[in-house]
């Protein structure tokens, strides 16, 4: 129980090394960056599609950002964080009781951890679909064509890397083969 | 402390002012446009105007007065009767005859015009009436007296020479100013009995020959005054005199304002102009100050706006129709959804929706060029469409193809030996006449309509 607890701390303190991005970015979102906020200025430059809103007489992002900064990217980024989180805490937690009896058996469940973290790719992009094109969250609406792909890709880097140096450091030490380069840190970690 | 509760009062009453402007929802840079036409239109009273009637003495109209067994005489019939009629749409009738000059014609001797009498001349061929038809002098004494009504009863034989140069000027120049004080042109072409000379055919070498073997011959009416007293003359010529289905007859209006009204002042937009709206989330129709007809409602992207117009409500019958439309637009965003906090915006978009047209109507697809698509969900949007004809038709110049020759083909067409002649340039008089119309065609305001609407999901 020491172990599992040790590999909790150890995989909190994993993701938090990417994950406090996304801890900012939700403080931000939340509390509305407002008009001079940089993250208002990057969106407008790479997200959104500032030909629609020109079009419909608004002069910048700056104008109508309040709710998609305080909904949809504060409810996504929420989701994700708290996704990510989960799935590492499982498998850190998991990986104790994954049974390693015969040599090379733990790199056998390397199989189990890749099938586990492409379910998990595939869920955030899902998540991520769900918030920025599907017709739930009505300021998707102002997400260009390639403002998709930047989030898309930002955001996978973001929760990705979180969870990878989560698990990687909170998988269980005689599960470390089935972690990729999982093997490599040192001995006494 | 008197002087301290009235500021107070006035600061009180001040206070409602300004609320019941922030419960308007309508942006206030909106403005109504209106028509420039006279939508009252009174067709049952004479008006106190004279009525000037004139009839074409030359020779070759003397064919329609003799009777033929078997052939039906709409032209003795009409003519007898033309009198009645235009005593229902003036005040006073005056009749000449026109020729080489104009001539008046005695009281005693106005019941003659359907005898082969009048059309005959002992005299000199100098000396005679019947030896030419100047068709412009009629239209000359109806630009120097506006007020009247004027019917020229003719078989409009002109020859290409008659439509060309200064022969031609002589007949749009009077026309042009008729058609610019608002007065309109009905010519009315009724197929009838004709028993006579036709003269004048152009040969294709040259000179003119004649024909007599011809039975029916068209006959035309044509009117100059209001279009309400051109088609109350109309109706009555319908009512008294076609009513055989075997009776041919024909009806062109030229007007320069082919337009009977302005659909949303005549308040004729009602909920079903726009197909389907009226199962929309939130439906509200109602005529905004009286004035605009506005359809209120909520929905998603997927929805079809379609506006449709019956041409019968906007087009003048007869006439040449309207053949090209302009649509001005704006739309409006607001963020806020509720009227206290709206706070609109006036688009970029300048083109939003596209009208097409067929026969029997005009649509305008709402949101064709501009997607609903592309338009942000979670917003209020109020858009107003100005629909105006720009480009008047060419459909009556279609009415009367049948009955035209052209002058290259009337030899050939003569050595046919025809039992129903066709007129001379026929079509080509229409063409002139409805092109110096179309010269005086003012853009025309026909609808508007507004759609304040929220685009949910």
């Amino acid at each position: 129980m020491k172990n599992i607890f040790q590999s909790i701390i150890y995989s909190l303190i994993g993701l938090s090394t990417i994950g406090w991005i996304s801890v900012l970015l939700i403080i931000i979102s939340v509390s509305d960056p407002g008009p001079d906020a940089f993250i208002v200025a990057f969106f407008d430059e790479n997200i959104i599609a500032s030909e629609n809103y020109e079009n419909l007489g608004f002069e910048s992002f700056a104008e109508i950002s309040t709710n998609f900064f305080t909904q949809l990217f504060f409810h996504m980024n929420l989701t994700l964080l708290l996704f990510t989180l989960s799935m590492t805490l499982i498998w850190s937690v998991a990986s104790h009781y994954l049974n390693v009896d015969a040599p090379g058996k733990a790199k056998l469940y390397f199989i189990h951890w890749i099938i586990f973290t492409g379910a998990f790719v595939a869920i955030l992009v899902g998540i991520i679909w769900y918030f920025t094109i599907s017709s739930v969250y009505s300021t998707a609406d102002l997400i260009g064509a390639g403002g998709h792909f930047w989030i898309f890709i930002l955001s996978l880097i973001i929760y990705v890397l979180s969870y990878y140096v989560g698990v990687l450091v909170g998988t269980a030490r005689h599960l470390r083969s089935s972690v990729l380069f999982a093997n490599k840190l040192p001995g006494g970690f | 402390m008197k002087l301290f509760i009235k500021i107070v009062g006035i600061f009180y009453l001040l206070s409602f002012t300004s609320l019941y402007a922030n419960d308007e929802c309508q942006p206030q840079d909106l403005i109504i446009n209106k028509s420039d036409l006279n939508n009252e239109i009174d067709q049952n009273t004479a008006t106190d105007s004279s009525v000037f009637i004139y009839f074409d003495q030359s020779l070759s109209m003397q064919g329609y007065t003799k009777d033929q067994s078997g052939q039906k005489n709409l032209y003795i019939n009409v003519i007898d009767d033309l009198q009645q009629i235009a005593e229902n749409v003036g005040n006073k009738t005056y009749y000449h005859s026109f020729g080489k000059s104009i001539l008046p014609i005695q009281e005693n001797k106005i019941s003659q015009v359907i005898k082969p009498i009048f059309y005959e001349c002992t005299g000199s061929a100098q000396d005679c009436n019947n030896q030419e038809s100047k068709i412009h002098l009629p239209f000359k004494m109806a630009e120097a007296n506006p007020d009247g009504t004027y019917v020229i009863v003719t078989d409009l034989f002109l020859s290409s020479k008659q439509l060309v140069g200064g022969t031609l000027n002589q007949l749009t120049k009077p026309l042009k100013s008729i058609l610019k004080k608002g007065k309109s042109v009905g010519i009315i072409g009724v197929m009838s009995s004709f028993n006579g000379t036709i003269f004048d055919i152009p040969k294709r070498e040259g000179g003119t020959i004649s024909y007599t073997e011809a039975q029916k011959r068209p006959f035309f009416i044509i009117v100059i005054g209001n279009q309400n007293e051109i088609n109350r003359i109309k109706k009555n010529l319908e009512e008294q005199h076609f009513n055989d289905p075997e009776d041919q007859y024909k009806f062109s209006l030229i007007t320069s304002t082919p337009i009977v009204q302005n659909l949303t002042e005549n308040k004729l937009i009602d909920e079903n102009s726009i197909r389907n709206i009226s199962n929309a989330e939130k439906f509200k129709f109602e005529y905004l100050n009286d004035q605009l007809p506005l359809f209120q409602f909520n929905t998603d992207k997927k929805r079809k706006l379609n506006f449709t117009i019956d041409n019968k409500e906007i087009i003048v019958p007869g006439s040449t129709g309207v053949s090209g439309y302009d649509v001005k637009e704006t739309l409006w965003v607001s963020q806020k959804l509720k009227c206290k906090e709206i706070d609109w915006r006036k688009s970029k978009f300048e083109t939003i929706s596209q009208w097409s047209q067929s026969n029997d109507s005009l649509s305008l697809d709402l949101f064709k060029e501009v997607s609903l698509k592309k338009l942000f969900r979670g917003m209020r949007y109020f858009y107003v469409a100005d629909i105006y004809a720009t480009k008047p038709g060419n459909l009556s110049e279609e009415i009367f193809e049948e009955w035209s020759i052209r002058d290259s083909e009337a030899e050939e067409f003569k050595e046919s030996n025809p039992v129903e002649f066709k007129t001379l340039n026929l079509t080509k008089i229409i063409k002139i006449l409805n092109s110096v119309a179309n010269d005086e065609f003012e853009p025309t305001l026909i609808a508007s309509i507004g759609l304040d609407f929220n685009l949910i999901k």
